[in-house]
């Protein structure tokens, strides 16, 4: 154990991938040579544009596909072996479940799958199910809505409480409860020491959630520094227990020293309540 | 610490064969063969009216053998494409939430063909069930134990006959076991022809013959003299008429059983064998070609190789059909129609079976693992 707990959650060594297409299978290069080191209790918030390679960096990560060049390891294994994927969890960027199973079902299908079996898997299931807010649903997944399959999603990569948690988007679709769990179940993650990797078009989330980031453009991992964000001279702050005058000297106070208010709008810890109280 | 166990690559994940299961046995599925079961069962009711006169055992196999083809014939394929299907709902999917979990390709496919193959076994239970239940009622048979040599022969001359010998290095010719020769006949002086067919013990000299009218297709039946071992066969042509074909594989084996529902049995068996084996195989090619392609280059595989099953010598047939899993089945059928009983599949289909289903399960993890993935 002493030796895995020295050893990166998830190392990247060059890892590049291209993708044959077309009449002529034309090479399309999508990562180009990627360095990462994740060791366990970092959390890392990978940023980028559409098709930059988020998605396809972390399918490497967790052995669905294999790198054209470079190796990537788990714990020191290679990903594409079952065993070292036993470690794992991972929120795809859709929601490809059997649709044709309730939650419970797929949940305790996607535990199974994962080694997690006898009383600890229905006990473990019943409770996440119950953390998402969906142990009351009888529906088939094929009847959910976007933030419910997302929630489902959440519920199947952190059953089996995993020491490296690889996430694709993982609060889209959600709403400011989804939001929440989502929160909790990563603080949890992360107190037993697990490492995360989230990939993200949202700059607050990634850095709501993670130590550091890093810039996921034209196939290269660019830059690895959350000050990088920070020195640009813009800045999101989300303030709490400030009646609505404070607020406005704040405004007033940003202004003052040269700054300008992009937006103002409230938290999600406000509408987290607003639904709590049933909108009372 | 993650909770997860590590468990033998080489047993099935239950999770997964229930899912190739309940992924087979689609609500449409399952409304379809109801159908099909409930427009078959009206359909003999009426059959049944108008044929109150005719011979109860030849309607009972009659039965048996409609509905096995009937069912076999919209039910199967449909088994055939859901395996050639896996591939298709891997790349669609699966692979995002099961190709991140601690199961391997090889386990994936192993679990995926043994729920495949459950839900198929099932298919092919009913359809005998129901091939029973539209029978209803038994009666004492015969069990087709080996194909026989004979030799090829124009018997066209009057009063021609053929002998050969035959020695117990197919089968054991012992008594109370019959023999069944078909016999064909060809333009010539007259539409008929009367034939003596007997066997004689080389040993002890007892004989048994029989003498029947050949017309068309007619078999004729021989129960073996007593005693044991060799025995010499003799087929003449009676006076004249049309000539009679012999031809190398039309002599059989057979021996008396007491249910007429070994037939069914046999043939579920050789299905059972035949689904296993192509399955696997319909699965790999799946991985590498649309599921309707891979699904209609199963089912067309098939006809050379039935084709080659019943067209090759005694020997060479006896040795393929006993290597390849449901080469024999549709002899199994057509002697299902006849009321008789296919023995069932030899040691050597296991064999078959075992490489069949290694070859499609390679086939499988070689192609679910295309993208670079090993």
């Amino acid at each position: 154990m002493e030796t895995s707990q020295a050893l990166p959650a998830l190392a990247l060594n060059g890892v590049a991938k291209q993708f044959r297409g077309g009449l002529f299978g034309g090479r399309t290069e999508v990562l180009a040579g990627v360095d990462l080191v994740l060791m366990p209790g970092e959390a890392l918030g990978l940023l980028g544009p559409n098709g930059c390679g988020k998605s396809t960096l972390l399918r490497i990560a967790c052995g669905i596909e294999g790198a054209s060049e470079g190796c990537a390891a788990l714990f020191g294994e290679d990903p594409r072996v079952a065993s070292s994927r036993g470690r794992v969890g991972f929120v795809p960027e859709g929601a490809p479940f059997p649709k044709a199973l309730n939650a419970a079902r797929c949940l305790a299908l996607c535990a199974d799958v994962q080694g997690l079996r006898g009383s600890d898997a229905k006990r473990a299931c019943a409770e996440m199910l119950e953390r998402v807010g969906l142990h009351e649903t009888k529906l088939p997944l094929a009847k959910f809505s976007k933030g419910m399959l997302r929630r489902f999603s959440l519920a199947q990569a952190f059953v089996h409480e995993p020491d490296l948690l690889l996430l694709d988007e993982p609060s889209s679709g959600l709403d400011a409860e989804g939001h929440a769990v989502l929160s909790s179940l990563l603080a949890e993650a992360r107190e037993r020491g697990a490492a995360v990797l989230i990939c993200s078009h949202h700059t607050e989330e990634a850095v709501g959630w993670t130590d550091r980031l890093a810039l996921l453009l034209g196939g290269n991992l660019h830059r690895e520094t959350r000050a990088w964000l920070d020195g640009e001279g813009c800045a999101r702050l989300e303030v709490e227990g400030l009646d609505a005058s404070a607020i406005d000297e704040l405004e007033r106070a940003i202004v003052e020293r040269g700054g300008k208010l992009l937006s103002r709008h409230p938290t999600t810890t406000a509408l987290l309540e607003l639904y709590r109280s049933g909108g009372e | 610490m993650s909770r997860t166990q590590t468990t033998d690559a080489w047993i099935p994940c239950g999770g997964l064969v229930l899912l190739a299961l309940r992924r087979l046995f689609t609500r449409s599925f399952l409304f379809a063969a109801v159908i099909l079961a409930a427009l078959w069962l009206s359909l003999d009711l009426s059959i049944s009216e108008a044929t109150q006169t005719a011979d109860a055992a030849l309607l009972r196999s009659t039965r048996r053998e409609s509905t096995w083809v009937l069912f076999a014939v919209c039910l199967l394929p449909v088994c055939i494409y859901g395996a050639a299907r896996v591939g298709e709902r891997w790349f669609g999917g699966d692979r995002d939430w099961i190709g991140a979990r601690a199961i391997s390709r090889a386990r994936f496919a192993l679990s995926t063909w043994t729920g495949l193959w459950l839900a198929a076994t099932l298919v092919t239970l009913s359809i005998g069930a129901l091939g029973e239940f539209m029978a209803s009622g038994d009666g004492a048979s015969a069990r087709r134990l080996a194909g026989l040599a004979a030799p090829s022969r124009l018997l066209a001359e009057d009063d021609a006959s053929t002998s050969w010998v035959l020695d117990e290095s197919q089968a054991s010719l012992a008594e109370g076991r019959r023999l069944r020769l078909e016999l064909h006949a060809t333009p010539g002086d007259g539409p008929t022809a009367g034939v003596r067919f007997s066997a004689r013990r080389s040993a002890t000299g007892e004989v048994s013959a029989t003498e029947a009218i050949v017309s068309g297709r007619t078999r004729v039946e021989l129960a073996l003299p007593s005693g044991t071992g060799e025995l010499e066969l003799t087929l003449e042509k009676l006076g004249r008429g049309c000539g009679i074909v012999v031809l190398s594989d039309s002599l059989a084996l057979f021996e008396p059983i007491a249910s007429e529902r070994s037939a069914s049995v046999a043939v579920f068996m050789h299905a059972l064998f035949w689904l296993g084996g192509w399955l696997a195989i319909a699965m790999g090619l799946g991985t590498r070609m649309h599921a309707s392609t891979a699904t209609a280059l199963t089912l067309v595989l098939q006809l050379p190789l039935w084709s080659a099953a019943s067209s090759s010598s005694t020997e060479a047939r006896a040795t393929f059909a006993g290597l390849l899993p449901g080469s024999e089945l549709p002899q199994a059928l057509a002697l299902l129609g006849d009321g008789l009983a296919l023995s069932m599949p030899a040691h050597t289909t296991l064999f078959g079976f075992a490489v069949l289903v290694t070859i499609g399960l390679r086939l499988t993890v070689t192609g679910l693992n295309r993208g670079g993935v090993s």
